[in-house]
């Protein structure tokens, strides 16, 4: 690395001051709880975060912003904990409530919500690679994987201690085979890309092509490490070797994807399940260059070595778990949540930073699924470090992290802007303002049916296939999803629950930046195209919604005694704000609204079709 | 107000820098970085107010338009352009005992193409005959044989070809160019990115993402199968005039909700987006129907049904329509997905290139011919390549490794002297060795012909000025005519 320091005679050190010492690794030294920093200016700071943001602002003298108003962290709080706008009512209930504890009883309640596990599941469903087809030319569809999908958001709202999700997701049959859940959650292994109808050496092929989503699954979601690049040579950046990517096939050369029953449903009925079977060790070669034809030396399974400081047998993991099987892959559960000598600081780390990048817009890490040579180093270091040790202390559970975050002054703080402290920190990473939040393409998608008041609020179950235009559809020879679906309450389901065909993304979601399920995804692309504008504008299924939504503004109008019957303009606007935008119009916004439905030609159902366009529907202060 | 650069994040951190000096890029602006200072930069204030419309270029522009062939996953120059008979003499040998190989992947013998080369047209260049059209109309083209890349890996190569940069956050070729020129047609988008109907190329948007420059120069996709812009239509019952009336109405709104939010300049885009759609309304149908094209011009780019250049053949004809009507750049993409759905040809070159030639060859041949007969040509600056070449040794059976130490890229049209070439690589193909091509002196070689001087297309953001081209670049005037 020395050599990196000179760039054409020009000395970087000065540059260097705030990396960390070494940092190709800082990710693989253990956890290091480092003590919160006394609070620099204590009115501000709420609680331990804080104090670790101060102490970076004040070193730049960039401080952040007082907190949000009410009626905007009503509506912050809602949208990042369930994904769905508060209603009228309880916006002015917070809003008139004296209580100083009502910002954190509302937070409590909203991690309560079942909503909550569709929210944040869907953000693990990223980096999970979550796909329901096998992806490729044929793409087959896979009727039964949903109930990975189900068994995420089942364990995010039960508060599923994550540890136990990790371990779980990778040996969930075996360490506890009599909870259906368990085995549902193994469901992550099975959950990527598959190559099919090959024969010969391509099928060995397509087997190790499996091996490497598998592997690079793994390393990308729990860890935040590119294993893959470990395929065909030892990992440029990182201190992974190519026998540390093969010992990790190990775990999974000898199983494969199968369908179980399991009582995973309300019902208490089996359904079935897509999950992984595992087999018995079998012989695992290295393979030099990633060359099917160039077999090397047996390797077993095993761990990575630079995060196995003391060497330890992978028998001795397996016994510490309790649970054996032949594949080894208790022993695997057992490393990726050891914090003491195995994976389980890096796996903290990376989780409390995907919260925070989930709450905040950018990680602290801001390459969320790398901790790399070639990823970013934190922000705040000590904080990151902080988070992690608290999660672990705190048994692993992710709701508690959630409140810690949300009832920090840095989540409350508003979105203010000056130039001042832009110009001394454009990219926002000491975090004195808020940055509003853009939509994610479900969210989007579930706001203009929850706006329009036809959200199917139903929880679980199979994948829904919601209409999509035949302009879409006929592609190919085989059509790729049904053609006459005819929406209603049984599609205007939230949008996790919308069938993940990798061949054929719903174009909403295509659209909007949704991943393909091809890779494990930690962040998504955020485009701002005309193609979006064009299907927010004419799309028929946003067009139908607009026409429920007037509907119900025309409704709820008369309801609140307007006059002619729900027909005056000024209710038809008022009632539209608060279901839009969880607020009351201003005087100079009912005028232009109602300027616009007195135009001729114009309409409730246009009026509330254009609101659904609006920067403000799509972004969240 | 002038606003620095976006409040993304997609800030360069330290690390990014290390990372691109380690791999070889110059010097940084460093003085500017470290400086802090809100330098006044005119060419970003002005994008800020009307991105889009046509701008004067620095000088008298030789091309008007760009489009960009982009072969993926890595084609063979070994087996397609560049000839090299002496793989046969030193077949089965290992690379290093005829070059030094530091940083070779893989190491198999020396393996000669399988296919066989001949000279085409005045020229002479040397083509395989996995491209017969192509070498019909060869005299055209200016090859660069010589050109070298810094990552031995898909994405980072797509990003330093997209963006000089093997760094995802920058802005890309397609970005620079309508950010420096505007576009001809404002009912069009600036910049049309069409990818393979078997998927995107991996690293997806940021191939043709702004970066930092204003959220308007990203490129717009368009769908890779069927129908390839949907809901252009607008709703039954909503006329154009109420739409209108709608859009003002949204773009008051959003104005109010920007003014307090200056800096998030994806609201702005967003704004300018809305804009667009609506324009495309009429102009987009019109534009992408090739149906609309007479048999001797569909049958010139080879895409009738069942035909291996069908797909790509359509899209080049697209792509004709669309710089026609004043697109300033189209960049196409032939290859998607996973394994040999792109040119990725690790475990057979011939199983692989054989099936991607041929989906080329009559489409890129017939939009050369279409372009000259509408005297199109001259003004659109065509350029062929891959993140990345292949190694004039075997892989796995009888593929090939990424190989970015020597590779071929050709350009055509717009301001080119067809039949020169510039560059070579090494006996076998493997370095760059006589008249090296950096991926800045390719792009700084486009700014030229398209009227830009790449010194002087700057953006301010985070404390400095940034170019294409970072530090480097030199136009390669040889192949200018």
């Amino acid at each position: 690395m020395v050599k990196l320091l000179i760039i054409s005679g020009l000395v970087l050190m000065p540059l260097l001051t705030a990396m960390p010492d070494d940092p190709v690794s800082w990710a693989f030294h253990p956890l290091e709880v480092e003590e919160v920093p006394p609070a620099k200016g204590k009115q501000w700071a709420r609680n331990e975060i804080d104090h670790f943001i101060l102490e970076r602002a004040s070193e730049k003298g960039v401080f952040p912003n007082d907190s949000a108003d009410r009626q905007t962290l009503i509506r912050r709080a809602y949208f990042d904990l369930t994904g769905l706008a508060p209603s009228r009512e309880e916006v002015v209930n917070f809003v008139e409530s004296k209580s100083p504890g009502a910002y954190g009883e509302m937070i409590a309640r909203l991690l309560s919500s079942s909503h909550y596990g569709e929210r944040w599941g869907r953000h693990w469903l990223d980096v999970a690679r979550f796909g329901e087809s096998h992806g490729y030319e044929s793409d087959n569809e896979r009727p039964t994987a949903w109930t990975y999908r189900d068994a995420v958001i089942r364990a995010l709202n039960e508060d599923m201690p994550f540890d136990r999700f990790v371990r779980w997701q990778v040996a969930g049959d075996v360490l506890q085979g009599d909870d259906p859940l368990a085995t549902a959650l193994t469901g992550f292994i099975t959950s990527g890309s598959t190559v099919t109808n090959v024969d010969g050496v391509d099928r060995e092929r397509a087997t190790y092509d499996k091996m490497d989503d598998i592997v690079s699954a793994t390393g990308a979601a729990f860890l935040g490490l590119t294993i893959g690049c470990a395929r065909c040579h030892d990992h440029k950046y990182d201190p992974i070797s190519q026998e540390d990517y093969y010992r990790l096939v190990g775990f999974f050369l000898p199983g494969k994807a199968g369908d179980r029953n399991l009582a995973i449903g309300d019902s208490g009925n089996n359904v079935k399940a897509l999950t992984w079977r595992g087999g018995n060790k079998r012989s695992n070669p290295v393979l030099k260059r990633g060359d099917v034809e160039q077999k090397g030396g047996d390797v077993g399974y095993g761990v990575l070595s630079a995060l196995d400081p003391g060497g330890t047998d992978m028998k001795r993991r397996i016994e510490a778990i309790g649970k054996e099987s032949s594949d080894g892959r208790t022993g695997l559960a057992q490393w990726l949540t050891d914090v003491d000598s195995g994976a389980g600081g890096l796996l903290a780390r990376v989780i409390v930073n995907r919260l925070w990048q989930h709450h905040f817009g950018t990680g602290l890490v801001k390459t969320s699924n790398n901790f790399g040579g070639v990823g970013d180093a934190p922000t705040h270091p000590g904080l990151l470090e902080w988070l992690a040790g608290k999660l672990v202390s705190g048994g692993w559970r992710l709701k508690p992290m959630h409140e810690l975050i949300m009832n920090s002054a840095v989540y409350r703080q508003s979105t203010s802007w000056d130039k001042k402290r832009h110009v001394a920190n454009p990219g926002n990473d000491l975090l004195w303002r808020r940055q509003p939040l853009r939509l994610e393409a479900e969210i989007l998608r579930d706001s203009i049916m929850n706006t329009a008041g036809t959200l199917n609020r139903k929880l679980y179950g199979p994948s829904v296939k919601p209409w999509v235009s035949s302009d879409a559809i006929k592609t190919g020879s085989t059509n790729k999803w049904p053609t006459n679906v005819k929406d209603g309450p049984g599609t205007w389901r939230r949008s996790i629950y919308v069938f993940m065909r990798r061949s054929m993304r719903v174009p909403f979601f295509e659209t909007f930046d949704v991943p393909d399920g091809m890779q494990s995804r930690g962040v998504r692309e955020q485009t701002t195209v005309a193609t979006q504008a064009l299907l927010l504008l004419n799309n028929k299924f946003v067009r139908d919604q607009a026409g429920h939504f007037a509907a119900r503004v025309v409704a709820a109008a008369k309801n609140a005694g307007s006059p002619d019957g729900g027909k005056s303009l000024p209710a038809i606007v008022e009632e539209a704000y608060w279901l839009a935008f969880s607020r009351g119009p201003s005087k100079e916004e009912l005028d232009l609204g109602v300027g616009l439905l007195a135009k001729e030609g114009q309409n409730v159902e246009n009026f509330c079709h254009i609101l659904f366009t609006l920067n403000e529907f799509v972004y969240v202060d | 107000m002038l606003i620095d650069a976006s409040e993304t994040g997609n800030l360069m951190t330290r690390r990014d820098m290390l990372a691109r000096a380690g791999c070889g890029f110059g010097s940084l602006a460093l003085a500017g970085l470290m400086s802090g200072q809100d330098l006044a930069a005119s060419p970003s204030a002005r994008a800020d107010k009307l991105p889009l419309v046509p701008k004067s270029p620095h000088f008298a522009s030789r091309a008007k338009s760009v489009i960009f062939l982009f072969m993926y996953g890595g084609p063979s120059h070994v087996d397609l352009f560049d000839y090299k008979p002496d793989l046969a003499k030193h077949a089965g040998k290992k690379v290093g005992e005829v070059v030094d190989t530091k940083g070779a992947r893989s190491s198999g013998g020396l393996f000669p193409s399988p296919y066989k080369f001949a000279r085409h047209g005045q020229s002479g260049h040397w083509v395989s005959d996995r491209y017969p059209h192509l070498s019909s109309v060869i005299d055209h083209t200016a090859m660069l044989r010589g050109v070298y890349g810094h990552s031995i890996s898909h994405a980072p190569a797509l990003f330093e070809l997209n963006t000089g940069m093997i760094r995802t956050g920058f802005p890309s070729l397609g970005s620079w160019v309508t950010y420096g020129l505007g576009t001809d047609n404002q009912d069009l988008p600036g910049f049309v990115v069409m990818y393979d109907y078997r998927g995107g190329p991996i690293g997806g948007a940021p191939n043709w993402g702004s970066g930092f420059l204003p959220g308007a120069f990203q490129g717009t996709p368009v769908r890779s199968r069927g129908t390839p812009i949907l809901n252009l239509n607008r709703p039954e019952k909503l006329e154009s005039p109420q739409q209108r009336e709608l859009l003002d109405y949204a773009s008051a709104l959003n104005r109010r909700h920007m003014a307090s939010r200056p800096a998030d300049n994806a609201l702005e885009a967003r704004i300018e987006s809305f804009e667009l759609a609506y324009r495309m309304q009429s102009a987009a149908p019109e534009a992408l129907d090739i149906s609309r094209e007479n048999d001797a011009t569909r049958k010139l780019y080879g895409i009738e049904r069942g035909n291996p250049g069908e797909y790509f053949g359509s899209q080049c004809l697209m792509a004709r329509r669309l710089v026609e009507r004043g697109v300033r750049f189209v960049q196409l993409y032939s290859g998607g997905g996973h394994g040999d759905n792109n040119w990725d040809a690790h475990g057979n070159i011939t199983g692989n290139h054989n099936k991607h030639c041929a989906a080329t060859d009559q489409p890129m041949a017939g939009l050369l011919q279409d372009l000259e007969q509408r005297g199109l040509l001259d003004e659109t600056l065509v350029v062929w390549g891959g993140e990345f070449g292949r190694t004039p040794h075997k892989q796995g059976g009888s593929g090939r490794d990424h190989h970015p130490f020597g590779f071929t890229m050709w350009m055509a049209g717009g301001g080119i002297k067809g039949g020169t070439s510039y560059g070579e690589t090494d006996e076998i193909g493997y370095h760059a060795a006589v008249d090296r091509t950096s991926v800045h002196d390719v792009h700084a070689t486009i700014l030229h012909l398209m009227g830009m001087d790449h010194e002087r297309l700057t953006y301010h953001f985070s404390g400095r000025d940034f170019r294409l081209t970072d530090v480097a670049g030199e136009v390669i005037n040889s192949i200018i005519a």
